[in-house]
Order: structure tokens, then sequence, then C-alpha cells
């Protein structure tokens, strides 16, 4: 368990330390949100309707950064022989490194939301319910990542790769996602279903992922 | 110390040292390995006790790495079986050896103090040995302070190498070692050899694949080039 | 050696920054004093926009710094590309933060502004979208800053980024205001003289001025706190070298002066 939080801390500074990280995510969703308005127009009733969407696609994507590294700098530099050489199992290193991740990117993701929803005209609810909807989901697109990261591990342009393997996994999570934020503002069904589908989401793959990653991991020598 | 290999393997006998009670034993049979299509040795069985190491040699691309990959359990063999006796329940391969390889898995922006903490709380938990420990054997004592990132290539084959110290022989007697002397200046080797030297006192075992003589006691030697050459040549005949 | 011929010119502007700055802080200081004061008892509410129009002059003076430093990051650039003026990297290095906070301030200024104005936090407004793509921009710049790790390297990659973005801010911003002509037109500078009332123009023009010698304040230190984190990267080099091999002492001194 002590090697298990060493390693969530040690990957958390090297985050903090270098750039990229939870910054880079925060920036890369805030140009997302940015960019959305210049393609459909500066209608606020279309945006604020359209927000849970742009919010939630914009957290797909920005999760994706940062995720070719996750396994990528260790495997690379022999880190990964030191990881598995110890007695933690490899699935508690996947779960320590996508925790870590998390923390980096999918907490601030959503922490900030109701900032960018701001942007997008959302209503105080929505804003509420996109935050609370990214915070149960975000989880769930790290550990689906994590998969495509741990079998591109070995590569060296893994980069889109990743992509191309974790976004169509990721189609459930956002269609829940959008549809807890919807139901929040109107709608027939209560907000708490699609919350409750989106939290059993990142239970499953929660375990799905970590078994994955480390089975990726062990193919990678 | 006994090495048994194919046709072709340098054999050399010398003293057995252990003052473990229990002696280890490395055993490796019948090894094959197979890399990108491409077979690399076949048939490989050595031996190596408690207090002696082995070196291996040969040209590049004979298989030296993959073999210490092998034997450190991260690497699966086409054929064959490691094994550390005595066995202990729970503990593999990797758990019971120190591998290092020819890469220095040094994070740029830790300081050494905090990578080599990192490795001892992360891998080797409770295993005997001690960052300061490791500091010393490998004279980093002044380097504890400064980011990976500014090191040269000698200091962070040192600081590579000072993992050995964060477990004790007990914990894992099989050390392998990739190239271990490789950026290293003289004054660094000897420190390299003094802490292989107090491994071996305790009993413990070095493997180390080598293009350098590297002057350790109790060293026998494989020469794998040229047990895939007698390999080969056998097939031809038969 | 090189390291210590880079720090040479460096030293002088740290003497000559330390004697500066305390003058600076103490004159924005009491223009701040004048201005606010004007800005909060002397000026009147606007006839339209009530007491609102009294975060117009922070908003303002934000905007204008915000590009201000951005211009300044560009001819800092062409020094550190041209030139190759160690002094020209850190004048840049320290911008950046500088410029993005005062977007920053500036955006939401326009935002607690914007709210009692137009009903809401947020429009996408001409300016106000621009004032957003220039923290963007920022954000990008300073973002390449922490990526690379050798300073003079990371100096170079950035320059040549901020002058790209120089010549692609006009473009954006008539792109932007083809995009969306909702926001009144520009108040101040025009070519027929400022249809602000005098007695609303004075606060601003002294507050724009405090702000102007404040931001010189903040980018003056940042670029002695650059300076001093250079040097404590090049003496931790030296040191994890000496750690090693004995340097003469003399080098370890002088780089550190």
């Amino acid at each position: 368990m002590s090697g298990f939080l060493a390693l969530v801390r040690r990957d958390l500074a090297l985050s903090l330390r270098i750039g990229g990280g939870a910054s880079f995510a925060l920036v890369f969703f805030l140009m997302i949100v940015t960019l959305t308005p210049f393609a459909i127009g500066p209608d606020l009733n279309l945006l604020s309707r359209i927000a849970p969407a742009i919010l939630w696609i914009g957290a797909v994507l920005a999760t994706l950064i940062g995720l070719d590294r996750l396994f990528q700098a260790d495997a690379e530099d022999g880190t990964l022989d030191l990881l598995k050489a110890g007695r933690l199992p490899l699935e508690g290193v996947v779960l320590a490194k996508c925790l870590a991740h998390w923390l980096t990117t999918g907490l601030p993701l959503a922490l900030a939301a109701p900032l960018f929803g701001l942007l997008l005209a959302m209503e105080p609810a929505g804003m509420a319910a996109a935050a609370l909807s990214l915070l149960v989901g975000t989880p769930a697109l790290t550990f689906i990542g994590a998969v495509g990261a741990a079998l591109t591990a070995g590569i060296r342009r893994g980069g889109v790769l990743i992509a191309i393997m974790a976004l169509p996994l990721m189609i459930p999570v956002l269609i829940f996602g959008v549809a807890a934020c919807n139901a929040a503002v109107g709608g027939t069904i209560p907000f708490a279903t699609p919350l409750a589908i989106l939290g059993a989401l990142t239970l499953i793959f929660a375990v799905i992922g970590v078994i994955g990653s480390a089975a990726g991991l062990r193919q990678v020598d | 110390m006994r090495v048994s290999g194919g046709e072709g393997c340098c054999l050399r006998q010398s003293r057995m040292i252990s003052t473990l009670p229990d002696p280890c034993i490395l055993t490796a049979r019948d090894l094959a390995c197979r890399r990108n299509e491409r077979s690399l040795f076949t048939g490989l069985s050595f031996a190596v006790s408690g207090g002696s190491g082995l070196a291996l040699t040969g040209p590049n691309g004979v298989g030296k790495t993959s073999l210490l990959r092998v034997l450190a359990g991260l690497l699966r063999a086409e054929a064959g079986t490691v094994s550390i006796a005595p066995a202990l329940p729970d503990l593999d391969l990797p758990q019971r050896s120190v591998f290092v390889s020819s890469r220095d898995p040094l994070k740029g922006a830790l300081t050494v103090r905090e990578l080599l903490a990192g490795w001892q709380a992360i891998v080797f938990a409770g295993e005997g040995g001690s960052v300061d420990g490791a500091l010393q054997a490998f004279d980093l004592a002044a380097l504890a302070g400064v980011p990976c990132a500014y090191l040269s290539s000698g200091q962070r084959r040192r600081v590579s190498l000072a993992r050995l110290k964060l477990s004790s022989s007990a914990n894992r007697p099989v050390w392998l070692l990739d190239e271990p002397t490789n950026a290293l200046d003289a004054a660094a080797r000897s420190r390299l050899a003094a802490v292989v030297g107090d491994h071996l006192a305790a009993g413990g075992m070095v493997v180390a694949a080598t293009h350098d003589p590297l002057g350790w006691p109790d060293l026998a030697a494989l020469d794998l080039g040229a047990h895939v050459a007698g390999r080969q040549a056998k097939a031809a005949l038969a | 050696m090189t390291i210590i011929n880079q720090l040479a010119n460096p030293t002088r502007f740290m003497s000559l920054s330390g004697k500066l700055l305390p003058w600076i802080a103490g004159l924005s200081a009491m223009c701040f004093a004048i201005g606010f004061y004007g800005a909060w008892f002397s000026a009147p509410a606007d006839y339209q926009q009530g007491e609102t129009i009294r975060i117009m002059y922070i908003h303002v003076p934000a905007a204008w710094l915000a590009m201000f430093f951005y211009t300044l990051m560009t001819a800092s650039a062409i020094g550190a590309l041209v030139w190759r003026h160690p002094l020209a990297e850190v004048a840049q290095k320290a911008a950046a933060p500088i410029g993005a906070s005062f977007a920053l301030i500036c955006l939401i200024t326009g935002a607690l502004w914007g709210r009692p104005m137009w009903g809401t936090y947020w429009v996408w407004d001409a300016r106000l979208t621009s004032m957003l793509v220039l923290l963007l921009i920022y954000l990008a710049i300073m973002a390449l800053w922490r990526t690379i790790d050798e300073p003079t390297q990371a100096g170079r990659a950035v320059s040549i980024l901020t002058l790209v973005g120089f010549v692609n801010i006009p473009i954006i911003k008539f792109s932007v205001d083809w995009w969306n002509t909702l926001h009144q037109p520009a108040s101040v500078f025009r070519m027929d003289g400022p249809t602000i009332h005098p007695s609303m123009l004075w606060p601003l023009l002294i507050c724009a001025v405090a702000f102007s010698l404040f931001s010189i304040c903040l980018h003056l230190i940042g670029m002695r706190t650059e300076i001093m984190r250079r040097r404590v990267r090049t003496l931790t080099i030296l040191a994890a070298d000496q750690a090693d091999r004995t340097i003469p002492a003399g080098a370890m001194r002088s780089a550190a002066e």
C-alpha cells in the first residue's frame, strides 16, 4: 500500500514539475470551448443548448492529453522494468498511475467546467450538473485511455493511435455524461438516472481498464 | 561454481564462498530465446551458486541482454526454465533479483535523493536497503540534492547502479547487470567492484553482460558467441 | 567560459533594476492613490451604465497592458533572435505571465461588467473574444516555456512562436470583428477626439499610468527572478560537476557573481 501511495506521489510530483499534465489539459479544454462558438456562431441560446455537448467533447479530447506518456515515458527509460520488479502487482502500478493522471487531468477539468460553462451561457443548474457528471465520468475516460496507453507503451509514435483506439470506447461515457447534464436542466428523465449509469461505467472501466492495461504492459519487454 | 553449457562454452573453476546458511543457486536449464523471428540461442544451461558470478561475453546481437532479461523474469524464454533455489512463496524472479539494464531510469525533474527514495518506497520497500547507504556506496552524497536532468552520463550510470544497495543480498540474491561499467571512470569502477565484492561475500550472485574485462574476483565466463557458434556447427553436422 | 560571459551583462541589469525598483513602486502607489480617488469619488456615474462604469478604470488599463506586454514580448523576441541578447530572452519570459494575468483581469472585469449590462456574464462580442484568444496565445507561449528545459533553446523556440503570433494577431482581430460586430465602437482613441467626458478621462489615464508603472515593477521583479533562477541552474550544474572533479574554486565564485 505504501508503494502504491509513493508511486501516486511520484507521478504527481513529476507532472506538476514538468509542464504538461494539469495545465496542458486545462488549456486544451479551454481552447476547444473557445473554438466551438467560432464555428457555430455567437448565438447564446444555441450555445447554452449545446453547452453540455461542447464541455463533454472538450473533456474527452483533453483527457487524451498526457495519456500517450502515461506508460511510454517509463517504458522508454527502463522505469517499467523496475516497477515490474517490485512487490506491488502491475495492476496496482496501473491504478496508481491512473489515479495520478486523473488527479492532474480529469479533476481539474471537472472543477473548471462551471467556469467554462459561463462562456457558453449555461444555467447554474447546468453548470453544477456538468461539474458533477465530469467528476463521476472522467475517471472512466482515464481508465479506457490507459488501455490504449499500455498497448502503445513500446511504440514510438503511439500518440494518435491511442486516440483512435480509445475514442470509440469512450462513446458510452459521452452519451450518459451529456444525458446527465441535459436531464438537470429539464427533460423527461430524472438527473440521477444517467448519473448512476455514469458511475457504473466508471466502476466497470476501472476493472477492465486496470486489468487490460496490466496485461498490455506485460507484453512490453 | 559450475557452468555447463553447450559446446564451446568457456568453463572456469572458481572457489565456492557462501556466508548464507542456506546457499542460493540460480539455475538456467535448456534456455532458448527468439527475438524478431531470429533465434538468438538454444539449449543454454548453466548454474551460478551463491558467492560467485558469471560474465557474459560475446559479440553484439548474440543475445546477452535478452538472456539477462530472461533471467530477470522480464522476457519469456521460448523454451527452458530459470529458477532460484531455495524458492520462496509469492516471490518470482523479478522480485528476487535486481536488474540494472543499460538504460538509466532517471527522471530529470527529481533530485537524486527523491529518485532513490521513490524507488525504495515503490519497488524495494522493507527489503533492508537504505537510500543513504546507496548514496554512500556510489559516492553520490554530494549529488543528492541535484536534479537528475543536470547529471553527466557517468553520474547517471552511478545513480542507476545505486539501486543495488536499496535491497539486501538476502532479499535479492541475484544481480543482473547489463554493461555495468559503461561510462564509468576508474574511481566509479572500483566503487562498483567493491559493492559487487560485498554482495558476493554475503552469498549473492552476479551475472554481468560485458565487453570489457571487469576485474572482479570469483567470476566465471560464459562466451555466448562461442555457445551459439557451437550449436550451429552441431546442427549443421546433424 | 561562455556561461560567465552571458551573466556579465545581466549583472549590470541586476544592480540598476535594484536601484530603480523602489522609485517606480512608489510612483505607482502614488498614481494608484490619485487615480482610484478620481475613479471612486470624483468621476461621475455614467448616465446609462450607472455605478458599474467604475469597472472601466481597471478593465481598460488591463486591456491596454495585455496588448502592451505582447508588443514587449515581440520586441524582446526580435532582440533574442537577432542579437542573441540574454536579457531579451529574460524580458520575454518574464512578460508572458504578466500579460496573461492582465488579459485574465480584463476578461474577468469584462464579465462582471457585462452581467448588469447584457444580463449575462459572457457574450461573444468581438473585443472580449479577441482578448480571450490573446489569453490562449499567452498560455501556449507559457506552455512552451515550461516544456523546454534548456533556457537558450526554449528562448529561441518561444521567440519564433511569439513572432508568428504577432503577425497573426491583426488577422485574428480582423476575423473576429468580421465574425461578430456587435460591440460599441472604440471610444477613447478616435480620429475625431475622445468621446468620453473629461471628468471620466483623467482618472482613467492616471489609472492607466498607475497600472503601467505597477506592471513595470512586476516585470522587473520577474526578470530579476528569472536571472536568479538561471544562476541557480548554472551553479547547480557546476556543483554537480564539481562533486566529481575538482574545478578551480574561482570558476564557481565568478559564476555566482
